[in-house]
């Protein structure tokens, strides 16, 4: 297992499929591909790669350019054995070089550029090219956000139902749904329903009718017939009513049980209403289990009824009951039938209108931009389009995680692929995944089309298979333990043994006994003996209520403490660049497979001081400290909010206490913030005055600046960095920082979106908050160089490693699937779902879908251990289980393990680090805060340009400037007015003054050009001290030359000659510099006021 | 300020005008020179009187190209870009071709090319058939029917737009317009012309520039040929970033380069370029912000930070603005992020969503609305609105508000005006885009909202846009739906650019190309990753890059080169530049822009020395802090002054007690609720009442079933039930669902009503309130209150029963522990005499049960009421009361934030 085949893997000449095992460096070899096609010669832009996460493409970028960094940059020597690493036959290495080190520079102004994306990204991008025939245009968003969205599509489906008229087939199916399976269900199904539109459009692509063509499918597959009363038929049976009534006799005569039976046999047979008759009579037949009754002979029946008389009872007994069998499963049917008819129908009602929301805001989720790049290439002349239609022509595709695919990708991959026929060209593909990480079930991942991708492309593209189960990242110790606890598995198929790459590394695997609750959870309150009448119950100011569930994981979060505390700075991890060294915190990963329990695991980690990073997904918003914030912008725009107001009160932003609190809480009808205004000086405190005086300027700023930059100011007024850094607890101190910096970067995103409000800002943070956890905004990531553990969820931590894993609360017992859902089967291979229905928790399971439900189940199994895989496979030297004791486990992955384990000979710790540990290994306390800029006020805000007698100056001189006093005044006005941007009003005014002055007499030998030699406006001048000087207008005559300054937003009754005495330096500035210009001309400045009055000076 | 070299292509121009023109001097007046911005116009002019060599210099006329074109009258009327749209929508509506929604789309689209093809005087072959034939061989591909439909759709706009075009009044679009002028200059050529530094010309302005030197000189100025200044910074840069296509390798192009200069024009002692990068986008606002300060502190004058990252930018901009220094910012922002724009936009969601409480409030939030009042009386009249709206739960409607406003006159003027408003913005009609427009404005005016506008930049320019829109249009008599409209104005305020341009500063936000020609003494690039740099532009939908190469339409290389002159021009003539992005993006690798890291390699591979610099240096000190502060990590334990300990408590007080004893300080000791939300929909609490109220009635009706007829009696629940549902399900269908689960219970109910009255128990009396005195030490006491759901009797005996929505297990889950859950012991207490039962009625199930505590009911009652005192009388006496943080507790706890818990340290 030790030698893959990296030369086929990597030839740039073969289409390849991999199967690689975790750890065994996928990245590596796909980055090595791309390398490997560039030096073959492709161009950059023929290359397309795809991967399943943003950040895996962006780290793949990093990485090839990294490496084509270093063969740029290495000795000569070195990029050769870069190249020979990447399986370069040996007689090309010295041809290539030279082109390698030159990759960088090509791969950088490449036009198109390579890509390196996502489905999604890939698919956006199609779409935006997509063709404009069939309306199909590129103008939408991607909503990455659906849940507010689709809360208010639930709210218009119902606003609808609710004006429908009664007779209303979805109004009424939506009641029924609501009175059978209550709002909660209703909703979840429905909404499932839409979860799984992409199925549902692919099912029923085509149909004129979706809705019937699903139903009839559904109806032949369950084999019913709805209009069938299959209940009047057996009570219309006579033959039946006949055996009823034999066996009845038959019962009376044996045992006393019997004889009740026969009774409530008679009773049943009498009941009028049918469906409480068929229940009673089947209680008859069978069991409560729903088995039929046991009958069978035996000597002393035989002598009770005779020989014939038992034969004939038992044979009654079967006939019934097969025939009772066959009516439940025929109502089964029928109401599993009835279920979908309404459930499909409202579901399919609610999606349209989700449909609609999205079209008439021109939205697109990531659902539609799939089933949109399907549609677009399932049509072979728009596939055919698209090649030609993008600048980029690839001739290289290579799909990375491939596991994490879902059959419409691979469809939209197929007919891609299908599309370079036409053009008769044939790409190379290179497929490299591990169907045993695939644990993206729940976002439609289908596992099973790894090996039909696989043959696909063995058949057509002559595609070489390849396997790499050698692990570069595990020392042995773990890799025989993932061995050994996956080969004890026979649901885990295709397993094949690991190897490992680093032989020599140490490494350990500790189980930890299981946490045990007290002894005896729930002590009988009522002691044993005499003092039968002193109940004593718990007095909640001296003890708080523990549930045994709370102790047993305290229990295990302390021993979590402990332990590592005894680990960091004592065991030894072998650091990639440093080689060995003491553990630290950042070595150390937690792993839980659900949050439910991280409270208690980080309050234990704080209790012992150490720093924790619980990056959660979506988790911002409900950090306490943003929590803060959130009161806080609430309290400003709604100033009667008392418990934010109190809230904000307590955070750090102030710091009071409850002494503090409790001075506010006398006071009737009053709001808290009329009582903080009002209480009197000598009762305030210091953090009391402190809110007094921040609050209120913070109201008096909230109404008018933007959301970001009203919470910079708070930031910096309220010094809120540095009051955060102080008041909690040293190991948040980090995590706290960054989350406060992410609040400030989501109002600053969201701020650059549409129309924002303060108001709208809160509106949609609590919309983020209520949407599930993949949706809202993640918590603050720490700066690179703070030392802290890291919490993940195993989905969280996919693709991560660490050199100590920990997986905590590994006894919890696995959830299973139930309730109300949507039964897809789609094989892989198939172009379309074969089956597509919605299942109830309440209804029995009709026998025709029943294989559907098992293999549902089979597949949630396997995903369980493949979550396992994952988990376990993350750890580089060791890894440590952990759980509590458990009455329900039943199989959980700690038994697994455990199994897997038996008699291993395993080490439980790493040596010990030969370093002494340094004094402090806790995180520093981190305070990188702005400060004050060492800068006096730098610019100035103009408030003359909003000055209205200005602006009016400043467009008069346009208007004149612009006017051609040589034409016609008329011809010009229309153009003018466009050119001022002026509405009619205001331009008809400075229309009036213009021509005004334009007209009068006195001043017409200004104007006319007629009458002068030559005339400027706006004439530009520069003189000797460097400073340019514009004058308004300068005419010039055969002796003179005049210069005209335009004063007529003077006001109409100012003293128009002391005005112009202000003027004068100005003017005797002009008229010197023009006299420079205009030698032996007398040079006269004149200003010209309203009235067309000019005063020379 | 003239401590820094002037720049290098002004002063070369500057140089040569005055050269040729020297018979001119000093009267410049006559010449024309042509920039790319009117930046450069100072510098200009005092390099050309420094040249001229005299005392005052009569300048020559600065202007851009365009600015000189729109002087020139054609005597042709101008069809706005807003006509041209409509003009474009309605033949686009007409064929029905697209979906509504995308139209404006596409005709803005089908607008922008149809001005470039103008531009770059492609002409379009007059028949389909061959441009059609053009586009084939220009995709390379034979024509299938998407191709066709692109060919057609252009096509036949195309034509279409310009026949309607020339049979109106002869008016032109502006891209004709400017066609005319250019043509119009040439011919009236009369001055010589000069050009400094313009790079991106189209074909039309090169034709003209071709067709003008035919009868005047025309001189071009543009950046020296970094050849002939071998071994400067600008050969460097065209070195590193010359274009692969014909040139030698990197390796061969840097040792060559290091031959002629033996160290670096770039770095080392001359500190021209620094390649910083952040880890997040707080450290790259703080990088700029401090290097600015820094710069700033020593004296330089001019400053640019160039923006690629609007959002880093708008962050150090804040930080800057922290620190006293205002900004001058040329980038400026869409109208529609503007809070200007969003109170307009708001009313009109007001109008859509029929008065949404949310909307509403969000509106009258809004500082520009009602600016005739006093704003005191405002806030008053919309605090007054929200609390009613909140405890009355209206959701919209102007007239359900009206109803709650009673006597509260701020309330109803505030609805008044909304109302009256509303009247002036009719939307059914179909009407002209100018008539809406105008119906807005006249709404905005009722609402005192455009005199609020006018008080800021944005309104300003924002009222000015739909004003010149509206005057545009006014010819246009093509009737727009409101919705059709509403998308129309969406799109122009998604379009529109405002800038703050009040402000003068030192310090500069732009872009890239309006930094052409200008000097400063500092330059910033910010957001320097292969992201933002260079540039994405704004791709066209039609054709791609090759087929707009093949039609003679600007592409992506040729974009691509022009910035790339900007960013080499303002590198060379900036004494220190500065280029920072952020390595590490949401925990995702961000690379650096493409130009820069071949910059730094071609720089490694000639002088092994990287351009990077560290960003450590540009955090500052921890201020202290203004005022001390408690360290908040404790769990607290409040003790209450005596006249804060309740004196009255109701069962569920005393849970809440039980349950966490702060929870109940700050419940019921400092009475801080949680604000009513205002709810669309019947949520399981309000159903829980319902419920209560629907069984009261029922046994105020019918004491006792037994007896009467099941179906009567079933009949007369339900409709009952359906009289106290009928409200809730009027306002939402969903409530149905309420009403519906509960009719499902209601045989259940009577069938355990009837075996109940076998046993022997009768209803007695509902809805009981009562209240118990509990003596405390020291002639204190405390009063128990509560309200009793049902007391039934069986001869001497009574039984207290509680109404429950939950599940029997939940319930049987509550009583398993003694002393968890008080309410049945307080209501046995409150009874006044001791029942014989106690006990949950799970109604909400379809077998309906009953759930008592395992405890005997006197027992249980009598140590809670022992329990209850003692606490009493130990708070009195100063006991704390500690949060105690069990898990099951906080998770439907409001008080977190109070009690801190997530900050505990133990
Ligand atoms: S959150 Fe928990 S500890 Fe805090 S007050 Fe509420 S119940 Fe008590």
């Amino acid at each position: 297992m030790h030698d893959f085949d990296y030369h086929t893997a990597l030839n740039p000449g073969r289409s390849v499929v991999i199967e690689a095992c975790a750890g065994s460096g996928k990245t590596w070899l796909l980055v090595s591909r791309i390398l490997r096609l560039l030096l073959a010669g492709a161009e950059p832009g023929e290359i397309l790669a795809i991967t399943f996460t943003r950040k895996a493409a962006q780290e793949m970028q990093a990485r090839l350019l990294e490496w084509l960094r270093l063969l740029a940059l290495q000795p000569e020597d070195e990029a050769r054995e870069f190249l020979r690493q990447r399986a370069l036959p040996d007689k090309e290495v010295d041809v290539l070089l030279p082109r390698a080190r030159n990759l960088l520079e090509r791969v950088l102004t490449a036009t198109p550029a390579l890509t390196i994306n996502t489905f999604h990204g890939w698919f956006l991008q199609l779409l935006q090219k997509a063709p404009l025939e069939g309306g199909a245009v590129s103008n939408f968003s991607l909503l990455d956000q659906t849940s507010a969205l689709l809360e208010e599509a639930w709210q218009s489906f119902a606003e609808d139902m609710a004006v429908q008229q009664a007779g209303d087939t979805t109004a009424s199916a939506l009641r029924e749904l609501f009175r059978d399976h209550g709002l909660f269900n209703t909703r979840a199904l429905l909404l499932g329903f839409v979860a799984k539109r992409a199925e549902w459009w692919a099912y029923t692509a085509g149909q004129a009718d979706p809705l019937g063509y699903a139903l009839e499918r559904l109806r032949l597959e369950l084999e019913v017939d709805p209009a069938r009363d299959v209940l009047a038929e057996r009570q219309q049976d006579t033959v039946l009513a006949g055996w009823h009534a034999e066996y009845a006799q038959l019962l009376e005569k044996n045992t006393a049980t019997d004889q009740k039976l026969a009774a409530r046999l008679v009773d049943a047979l009498a009941l009028n209403d049918l469906a409480q008759r068929f229940e009673a009579l089947w209680q008859v037949y069978f069991t409560q289990a729903g088995t039929p009754r046991v009958r069978s002979a035996s000597p002393a029946q035989a002598k009770r009824l005779g020989a014939n008389g038992e034969a004939r009872l038992i044979e009654l007994h079967q006939m019934v009951c097969s025939l009772l069998r066959e009516t439940r499963d025929c109502l089964t049917a029928q109401a599993a039938y009835r279920f979908n008819c309404i459930g499909l129908r409202c579901g399919a009602a609610l999606l349209d209108a989700y449909q609609r929301l999205k079209d008439a805001r021109q939205m697109l989720d990531f659902t539609d931009v799939e089933w949109r790049a399907f549609q677009l290439l399932s049509r072979s002349d728009y596939a055919e389009y698209m090649q030609y239609k993008l600048d980029s022509r690839y001739s290289h595709i290579l799909l990375d995680e491939f596991q994490d695919t879902n059959p419409l990708q691979w469809q939209v991959v197929q007919s891609w692929l299908g599309a370079y026929d036409a053009a008769g060209s044939r790409p190379s593909v290179f497929l490299v995944g591990d169907p045993k990480q695939s644990i993206y079930r729940f976002r439609r991942a289908e596992p099973r089309l790894f090996q039909i991708a696989a043959a696909s492309l063995m058949r057509d593209f002559a595609a070489a298979r390849l396997e790499q189960d050698t692990s570069r990242r595990s020392a042995p110790a773990v890799i025989q333990a993932v061995n050994r606890v996956f080969a004890a598995q026979p649901a885990f198929d295709g397993f094949r043994a690991h190897g490992w790459h680093h032989d020599a590394q140490e490494g350990a695997i500790v189980l930890l006994p299981l946490a045990e609750g007290s002894a005896d959870p729930h002590p009988s309150p009522l002691p044993e003996g005499e003092g039968v009448n002193a109940l004593l119950l718990r007095n909640p100011l001296e003890k708080p209520l523990q549930e045994d569930e709370d102790v047993r994981h305290d229990r295990e979060a302390a021993k979590l403490a402990e332990k590592i505390t005894a680990i960091v700075g004592h065991w030894q991890v072998d650091d990639e660049k440093l080689g060995p060294r003491p553990a630290a915190y950042r070595d150390i990963m937690l792993l839980v497979r659900s949050r439910t329990w991280l409270a208690t695991y980080e309050r234990a980690l704080r209790a012992a001081r150490i720093p924790y990073l619980s990056s959660r997904q979506g988790g911002l918003l409900d950090t306490l400290e943003c929590s803060d914030l959130v009161a806080l912008l609430e309290f400003l725009v709604t100033p009667f909010a008392d418990l934010k107001l109190a809230q904000v009160l307590r955070s750090p932003l102030f710091g009071c206490d409850d002494t503090d609190l409790m001075l506010l809480a006398h006071g009737e009808e009053s709001s808290w913030w009329q009582r903080l205004k009002a209480l009197p000086e000598e009762l305030l405190t210091q953090p009391l005055k402190l809110a007094r005086e921040r609050l209120a300027s913070w109201q008096e700023i909230a109404d008018h600046l933007p959301v970001h930059d009203l919470l910079d100011r708070i930031y910096f007024e309220g010094e809120v960095l540095q009051r955060y850094g102080m008041a909690v607890p040293q190991a948040m101190i980090a995590a706290v920082q960054a989350n406060l910096h992410a609040f400030i970067e989501l109002a600053l995103n969201m701020d650059s979106g549409r129309y924002p409000s303060l108001a709208h800002f809160i509106d949609e943070v609590a919309a983020l908050r209520r949407a599930p956890e993949q949706e809202s905004p993640d918590e603050g990531l720490i700066g690179d160089g703070s030392d802290a553990l890291r919490i993940l969820t195993v989905h969280g931590a996919k693709g991560l490693e660490a050199p100590i894993v920990w997986l905590l609360d590994a006894n919890a017992a696995p959830r299973n699937e139930s309730g109300y859902r949507i039964l897809v089967d789609w094989p892989p291979e198939a172009v379309a779902p074969r089956h597509f229905s919605l299942l109830s928790r309440k209804a029995e399971l009709d026998r025709a879908r029943e294989h559907y439900v098992e293999a549902e189940a089979a597949h949630a199994r396997r995903e369980n251990l493949n979550l396992l895989y994952v988990a376990m496979t993350r750890a580089k030297q060791a890894l440590i289980v952990s759980g509590c004791a458990s009455g329900k486990a039943g199989d959980s992955w700690y038994q697994k393990i455990q199994a897997g384990l038996q008699e291993a000979g395993l080490d439980f710790a790493l040596s010990p680090a030969a370093a002494a540990p340094g004094a402090n290994m806790a995180a520093e306390r981190v305070r990188r805060v702005q400060d004050r800029l060492p800068v006096p006020p730098t610019g100035r805000r103009d408030a003359s340009r909003r000055n209205a007698a200005r602006r009016h100056g400043i467009q008069l001189h346009a208007l004149l400037e612009g006017l051609d006093t040589g034409r016609s005044l008329a011809e010009q006005k229309e153009a003018l007015q466009l050119r001022l941007g002026l509405d009619d009003p205001a331009f008809e005014l400075l229309w009036a003054e213009a021509v005004e002055l334009l007209q009068a007499p006195r001043l017409r030998r200004f104007f006319d050009p007629e009458l002068h030699l030559s005339a400027y406006n706006e004439l530009s001048y520069q003189g000797g001290n460097g400073e340019t000087r514009r004058i308004d207008r300068l005419v010039e005559f055969a002796d003179s030359v005049w210069i005209l300054d335009y004063k007529t937003t003077a006001s109409k009754d100012a003293d128009y000659s002391m005005l112009a005495a202000v003027y004068r330096p100005q003017m005797q500035d002009y008229q010197k510099a023009m006299a420079s210009v205009f030698p032996g001309k007398s040079i006269r400045c004149a200003l010209i006021f309203p009235g067309a009055t000019l005063i020379e000076v | 300020m003239s401590s820094i070299a002037p720049h290098p292509l002004l002063a070369t121009a500057a140089r040569e005008i005055i050269a040729l023109e020297r018979a001119r001097l000093p009267n410049l007046s006559g010449v024309t020179v042509l920039l790319p911005n009117l930046c450069a116009v100072g510098e200009l002019s005092r390099l050309l009187r420094e040249k001229a060599g005299v005392d005052t210099l009569l300048l020559p006329r600065f202007a851009t190209l365009r600015g000189l074109a729109e002087q020139v009258d054609v005597g042709r009327a101008r069809l706005p870009a807003s006509r041209c749209q409509a003009l474009i929508y309605r033949a686009l509506r007409d064929r029905d071709w697209f979906r509504p929604a995308d139209v404006w789309q596409v005709s803005a689209e089908l607008l922008r090319l149809f001005d470039e093809i103008t531009l770059c005087q492609v002409s379009l072959p007059s028949s389909y058939e061959s441009f059609l034939h053009q586009l084939e061989q220009a995709y390379r591909a034979r024509s299938g029917s998407p191709l066709q439909f692109e060919a057609r759709l252009v096509h036949e706009m195309w034509h279409a737009l310009s026949a309607s075009a020339s049979s109106g009044d002869g008016a032109l679009d502006d891209a004709a317009l400017y066609h005319l002028q250019l043509a119009q200059l040439a011919e009236t050529a009369a001055a010589p012309l000069y050009t400094v530094g313009l790079n991106d010309l189209v074909p039309m302005e090169s034709a003209f520039f071709a067709l003008y030197a035919k009868s005047r000189p025309v001189r071009h100025f543009m950046d020296p040929r970094p050849e002939a200044d071998s071994g400067s910074l600008s050969h460097l840069l065209s070195e590193a970033w010359a274009d692969t296509g014909q040139s030698e390798h990197m390796h061969d192009r840097a040792s060559a380069f290091h031959e002629i200069a033996s160290t670096s024009p770039l770095s080392g002692q001359h500190g021209r370029l620094f390649l910083c990068s952040a880890s997040s986008l707080e450290q790259e606002a703080e990088t700029v912000a401090s290097r600015v300060g820094q710069w700033l502190a020593q004296g330089k004058a001019a400053i640019a930070v160039v923006v690629q990252d609007r959002l880093v930018a708008r962050r150090a901009r804040a930080l800057l603005e922290r620190a006293a220094v205002l900004v001058a910012d040329e980038t400026g922002w869409t109208l529609s992020t503007t809070s200007a724009s969003t109170v307009v936009m708001r009313w009109l969601d007001n109008l859509d969503s029929r008065f949404h409480y949310q909307d509403l409030l969000d509106l009258l939030k809004s500082p520009f609305i009602f600016t005739a009042w006093e704003p005191a009386r405002r806030r008053h009249g919309v605090f007054r609105l929200e609390q009613l709206i909140r405890k009355h739960g209206v959701v919209s409607h102007l007239k359900r508000y009206r109803a709650l406003a009673g006597e509260e006159q701020e309330v109803i003027e505030l609805l008044q005006a909304l109302a009256e408003a509303q009247k002036l913005l009719e939307k059914r009609k179909a009407r002209p885009l100018a008539e809406w427009l105008q119906g807005l404005l006249a709404s905005l005016d009722a609402l005192q909202i455009r005199a609020g506008l006018q008080c800021d930049l944005a309104g300003e320019q924002l009222l000015l846009l739909l004003d010149r829109l509206s005057h545009e249009l006014a010819s246009d008599a093509t009737s727009f739906t409101y919705s059709e409209w509403r998308q129309w104005l969406n799109q122009q305020l998604e379009e529109a650019v405002f800038r703050d341009d009040s402000i003068t500063s030192p310090v500069v936000f732009t872009h890239l190309a309006a930094c052409r020609l200008r000097r400063f003494d500092g330059v910033i690039i910010v957001g320097a990753d292969a992201n933002h740099l260079p540039g994405h532009g704004r791709e066209s939908v039609f054709f791609n890059q090759a087929v707009r190469a093949q039609l003679g339409l600007p592409d992506r290389r040729a974009e691509l080169e022009i910035e790339r002159q900007n960013l080499a021009a303002l590198i060379n003539a900036c004494p220190e530049v500065w280029v920072t992005w952020q390595a590490r993006k949401n925990g995702e690798p961000n690379l650096l822009s493409p130009w820069f890291e071949r910059l730094e390699i071609f720089h490694l591979l000639a002088y092994r020395e990287s351009l990077q610099v560290d960003s450590a240096d540009c955090s500052s000190q921890l201020s202290a802090l203004s005022s001390q502060l408690t360290v908040l990590t404790v769990h607290p334990a409040p003790a209450l002054p005596a006249q804060l300990v309740p004196a009255a408590l109701s069962a569920s007080g005393y849970n809440s007690l039980v349950a966490c004893p702060y929870q109940f300080y700050a419940r019921h000791a400092l009475r801080l609720n949680e604000l009513d939300e205002v709810s669309t929909t019947l949520e399981k609490r309000d159903y829980g009442n319902y419920v209560h109220d629907i069984l009261h009635r029922f046994h105020r009706v019918f004491p006792v079933l037994s007896g009467l007829d099941a179906a009567m009696l079933q009949q007369g629940l339900q409709d009952i039930s359906r009289e106290v549902f009928a409200r809730a399900i009027e306002a939402d269908f969903v409530s149905h669902a309420w009403a519906l689960r509960w009719e499902a219970s209601i045989p259940g109910y009577i069938s355990w009503q009837l075996a109940r009255e076998q046993e022997g128990w009768r209803w007695q009396e509902g809805e009981l309130a009562r209240t118990l005195d509990i003596p405390l030490a020291g002639e204190r006491s405390l009063v128990l209150r509560g309200r009793l759901d049902r007391v039934d009797s069986k001869g001497g005996s009574l039984a207290v029963l509680d109404y429950k929505t939950q599940t029997t297990d939940a319930l049987k889950k509550k009583l398993k522990q003694a002393g968890e859950d008080v309410q049945l012991p307080c209501y046995a207490l409150l009874l006044g005499e001791m029942p014989q039962q106690a006990a949950f009625v799970a109604v909400d199930e379809e077998t309906v049960r009953q759930v008592e505590p395992d405890e005997d009911i006197a027992e249980l009652a009598e140590a809670n009421r022992e329990r209850l005192r003692d606490m009493f009388n130990a708070l009195y006496q100063g006991a704390p009361l500690p949060a105690q943080g069990t898990s099951q507790v906080c998770e439907y706890c409001e008080m977190r934030g109070l009690c801190r818990k997530d900050y505990w340290n133990a």
